[in-house]
């Protein structure tokens, strides 16, 4: 029988948490009709004013439910997850009604579909396929580029100042309409450090400068190596397909541990859910991106605090980070006892080193530290964990009550991403207990 | 870096073509990459310099770590707990049971998990803090020293009986919550000492303080603290003034009651078994009206007189009545009946029971209240709470004695159920609660399709959740069906009260089963 989700994995999965406490008002035996379970499919009838028919597909854990509420899972979804965790027998193993039987015939149907499906041939430029005008034209995009951001030197950047938003936006436009999107970013980003604090004219010269260094490797495209080559069209925005991935993408089978978790809601339209894996016999980071549009369910359920043995397929290019989860996660098993590879302050700054050699453009690490202690500094204005060293690093801004709480001022073990200047708490574990910090307070 | 820096800010054209370079690897690399404009040398060698900084980030020594917290003395409530109190600690609603829950944990000798602290800490209810503050624990109090909106935290509890021997030290330089347990203490032990020592900082003190301190008084309260009071009647806040009242009131030799009892006596005689009524036509010879706490303008709806009978006959204790009509209160109120005072007379009757304590007196006021002589709309709300407080101080079992009388009478009062069962004490004993799910049952078996409900039965529901006892939860739980009614708001109604009344009664089963009984 695959593995059934605990009461915490499934409330993680509420859309918000007026969904989750209806969901835990639904999770009784007297308002359902006609439960049932077997390998394939969890499903239930719920009296709201009308009947609902809801079901869950084990594998996926994806729910399908009759109801016209927009959020996924809706409440209905919830509730009979959340029955099957705490009222395991009051789901009883049977054939699967008509309604239930039909539905999992067409989902099989439609994997079977896109797995006849044969792979596309790449060039041996990905993203590009076989369509040159479109490097041509982001070619045109990025010399425009080069001599715009060669202008503001020129001139100077204290001149760039009084600009406003449209002057960077324009720009930005600009670089969408050359099919260059991970261009117009960073663009947008520029503006955002003009003004945002007092050393706001090294910040925007280092990130024009990295810029820089980009458009370089875009003109040299064809002579980098391959995998280098990757990274440089994927920080362009050019996204492979998942056959591509598939084809291209180096495979690792291991234990992995999912070990943070937190949702970026930066850009208005998509929320992009980051989690981060580590296989404890590759000793490899994982960044594993899910994203969301207008609050549909995310199509893979991944839990921080779990662990599985799988596979994870890695996007090509020189410093592998991001992966997506090809085959385990159904059978993921709660995380026990201490976290082994946590490192010190030191160690972690060394790994985070010789990766930015490999690819000089990455922002974001997945930090995993060691026996470290969060200090509180001037009243919860100033945070840091502590190593046993004496080194610390600096915890973005916000307040980490919770996290001090469980420490106690005892030493813990914690994950979180560093972002060059600040570390984002995501969980932390403390004498065995894995406890997740990111989104609970 | 900073070479560079300046170098941009000012703009390349105006620098002048001066080389640049940064005396590192870097300068080789872009000599490199061929011939390139300044511009570019500098863009580039920039975005080399800041990956290098990245790369070689040096982090700061660490301040000082504090101490860790203290090992803890008791256990930690157990996760199931610890889950559901993190709902409840979220839910303004639902804080009556959150209070029953941490009243249980401290019986129990449990604390908060740490997981559970900063919610716990953020509460902003002033009156759960007492509750919190036993069951936070050496880390929940550590945790509060970070914190400065959580001073109050900080405190231990004064726990044990009698004045712990720092209770000067205590009193001096503690926070306000545990100078008022010590002042609490020493006026049960010592009542003069703790007039001294609110004497002696009463001019500091902020008005919240002065409010609790005075309130303390109410024990042992004496003659000896008559000139203090009447001190403090000049007091700036009026809260402070009318607790000043209320126990001069209180005390039967003061100036200000014996001044209350005279108007009293004015206005109320006995002549052949008649009473005889009498309010004051005016009160502008009355210098000392308002001082003495009365108030002279009556609200709209009530006349002047009436209203001027009312107020001084809440100022009096009950008792004295008694001794001044003769006759025990059940005989007094039916001499009442009938008056054209009638309503005044039992208002300001009632009030003073209910501040000054007259056991005969609840029982005979509240069935006064319960009948339809009455019909002063505009107050309906007010007498309704002055009814319910009339039958909250009965002693429990005399009062669940008159509501079931009441109940066995079958109709239903004209202000409906849900204000009566609410002025019933709590917990109620296990027959009552029996009863009364019998009822429940009973009425809603009684109501078919075609039936419109008017009783207000769903509308009792909600206290119910919170007054059964434990021993009535397994019945209280069976289910309840409501057949569908002709008003569909009403079928409605009833089945969302039924629905929040069994998570209530749910949420109380989980804390009555896993947390166990008082171990003290």
């Amino acid at each position: 029988m695959p593995q059934v989700l605990t009461r915490e994995a499934v409330l993680a999965l509420a859309p918000d948490a007026a969904a989750a406490s209806a969901g835990l008002k639904l999770a009784k035996p007297g308002i359902w009709r006609n439960l049932g379970q077997d390998n394939a499919a969890l499903w239930g009838e719920c009296q709201g004013s009308t009947l609902y028919h809801v079901k869950v597909d084990r594998a996926s854990h994806s729910v399908a439910c009759s109801c016209p509420s927009r959020k996924f899972p809706c409440k209905h979804g919830l509730g009979l997850l959340l029955l099957a965790a705490l009222d395991p027998p009051s789901l009883p193993t049977s054939a699967p009604p008509e309604w239930v039987a039909a539905w999992l015939a067409k989902r099989a149907q439609a994997q079977t579909t896109k797995m006849d499906k044969p792979p596309t041939i790449t060039s041996t430029i990905p993203g590009v396929k076989r369509d040159s005008k479109k490097l041509a034209k982001a070619r045109q995009g990025i010399a425009a580029l080069d001599l715009w951001l060669a202008d503001l030197i020129r001139n100077g950047l204290a001149a760039v100042e009084t600009q406003s938003a449209p002057f960077w936006e324009n720009q930005a436009k600009r670089l969408v309409d050359a099919q260059t999107p991970g261009l117009a970013t960073r663009v947008r980003r520029l503006g955002a450090i003009v003004g945002a604090s007092p050393v706001w004219p090294e910040r925007l010269l280092g990130d024009m400068g990295k810029l820089a260094l980009l458009t370089q490797a875009v003109a040299r495209l064809d002579d980098l190596e391959p995998a280098l080559r990757d990274e440089v069209t994927a920080l362009l925005g050019w996204t492979l397909t998942q056959d591509e991935v598939t084809e291209r993408g180096e495979v690792v089978s291991d234990e992995w541990l999912i070990l943070g978790q937190w949702d970026d809601d930066s850009d208005d339209r998509v929320l992009a859910q980051r989690s981060w894996c580590y296989g404890l016999r590759s000793h490899r980071s994982a960044l594993v991106l899910q994203f969301s549009v207008f609050g549909r369910q995310l199509p893979q359920m991944i839990a921080p605090g779990h662990a599985f043995h799988g596979d994870l397929r890695f996007w090509p290019g020189t410093a592998p980070v991001r992966a997506r989860i090809d085959s385990g996660l159904e059978d993921a098993f709660p995380l026990q006892g201490v976290l082994p590879d946590f490192t010190t302050v030191t160690e972690f700054l060394a790994n985070m080193a010789h990766s930015l050699a490999r690819q000089p453009w990455q922002d974001r690490f997945l930090c995993r530290l060691h026996a470290v202690v969060p200090i509180c500094d001037a009243g919860g204005a100033r945070w840091l964990v502590r190593d046993a060293a004496g080194l610390a690093l600096p915890l973005d801004g916000g307040q980490h009550w919770r996290l001090l709480a469980l420490s106690g001022g005892n030493p813990i073990d914690f994950v979180g991403e560093w972002h060059g200047a600040a570390l984002l708490p995501l969980s932390c574990s403390v004498g065995g207990t894995f406890y997740r910090l990111w989104g609970v307070s | 870096m900073e070479e560079l820096t300046a170098l941009a800010l000012v703009g390349t054209a105006r620098a002048g073509g001066q080389s640049v370079t940064t005396g590192t690897p870097a300068d080789a690399l872009v000599a490199a990459l061929g011939d390139m404009s300044p511009e570019q040398r500098v863009l580039l060698l920039a975005g080399m310099q800041t990956i290098a900084a990245q790369a070689g980030y040096l982090p700061p020594i660490a301040p000082h770590t504090p101490d860790p917290a203290q090992p803890e003395p008791r256990p930690y409530c157990s996760p199931g707990i610890a889950a559901m109190l993190f709902q409840l600690c979220s839910s303004p609603a639902q804080s009556e049971i959150l209070r029953e829950a941490l009243a249980r944990l401290q019986g129990a000798g449990l604390l908060l998990t740490p997981d559970l602290l900063p919610r716990a800490l953020a509460t902003t209810t002033a009156d759960l803090r007492p509750l919190l503050s036993a069951v936070l624990g050496e880390r929940g109090r550590w945790l509060a020293t970070f914190n400065p909106a959580w001073a109050w935290a900080v405190a231990e509890p004064i726990t044990g009986a009698g004045l712990p021997p720092e209770a000067e030290t205590i009193w001096q330089e503690g926070h306000l919550l545990q100078r008022i347990e010590i002042l609490r203490r020493l006026r049960l032990a010592d009542p003069d000492l703790a007039r001294q020592w609110v004497a002696d900082g009463w001019k500091q003190e902020k008005a919240e303080a002065r409010r609790q301190m005075l309130y303390c008084f109410a024990t042992h309260l004496s003659t000896a603290d008559e000139p203090f009071l009447t001190q403090v009647l000049d007091d700036r806040s009026t809260t402070v003034r009318d607790i000043a009242v209320q126990h001069l009131r209180c005390i039967p030799q003061s100036a200000l009651a014996q001044r209350l009892l005279v108007r009293a006596d004015a206005m109320l005689r006995i002549d052949n078994g008649v009473l005889l009524v009498n309010p004051p036509r005016s009160i502008d010879q009355d210098t000392q009206w308002e001082s003495d706490g009365l108030r002279a303008k009556p609200p709209s709806g009530v006349g002047k007189r009436a209203w001027w009978l009312s107020e001084v006959l809440a100022a009096v204790p009950p008792d004295h009545w008694e001794a001044q009509l003769g006759g025990n209160p059940a005989a007094l109120v039916t001499l009442a009946t009938g008056c054209d005072e009638e309503l005044a007379l039992i208002e300001g009757w009632s009030r003073a029971a209910i501040t000054f304590g007259g056991e005969g007196w609840y029982a005979p006021l509240w069935q006064w209240w319960l009948l339809p002589n009455h019909d002063n709309t505009l107050s309906e709300v007010y007498y309704a709470a002055l009814r319910g407080e009339l039958l909250h101080r009965l002693p429990s079992d005399e009062a669940e004695r008159l509501v079931l009388d009441l109940l066995a009478v079958g109709t239903p009062p004209k202000d409906g159920w849900d204000d009566i069962l609410v002025g019933l004490p709590r917990p109620w004993s296990p027959t009552f609660g029996n009863t009364y799910l019998r009822t429940i049952r009973e009425h809603l078996a009684s109501l078919t399709v075609t039936s419109t409900d008017d009783s207000t039965w769903h509308a009792t529901l909600a206290n119910a959740a919170l007054a059964l006892p434990p021993a009535c939860f397994p019945t209280a739980l069976e289910p309840l069906e409501v057949p569908e009614l002709q008003r569909s708001w009403q079928y409605h109604q009833w089945r969302s009260q039924l629905a929040q009344f069994e998570d209530t009664v749910r949420l109380r089963q989980i804390i009555y089963k896993e947390i166990p009984d008082d171990q003290r």
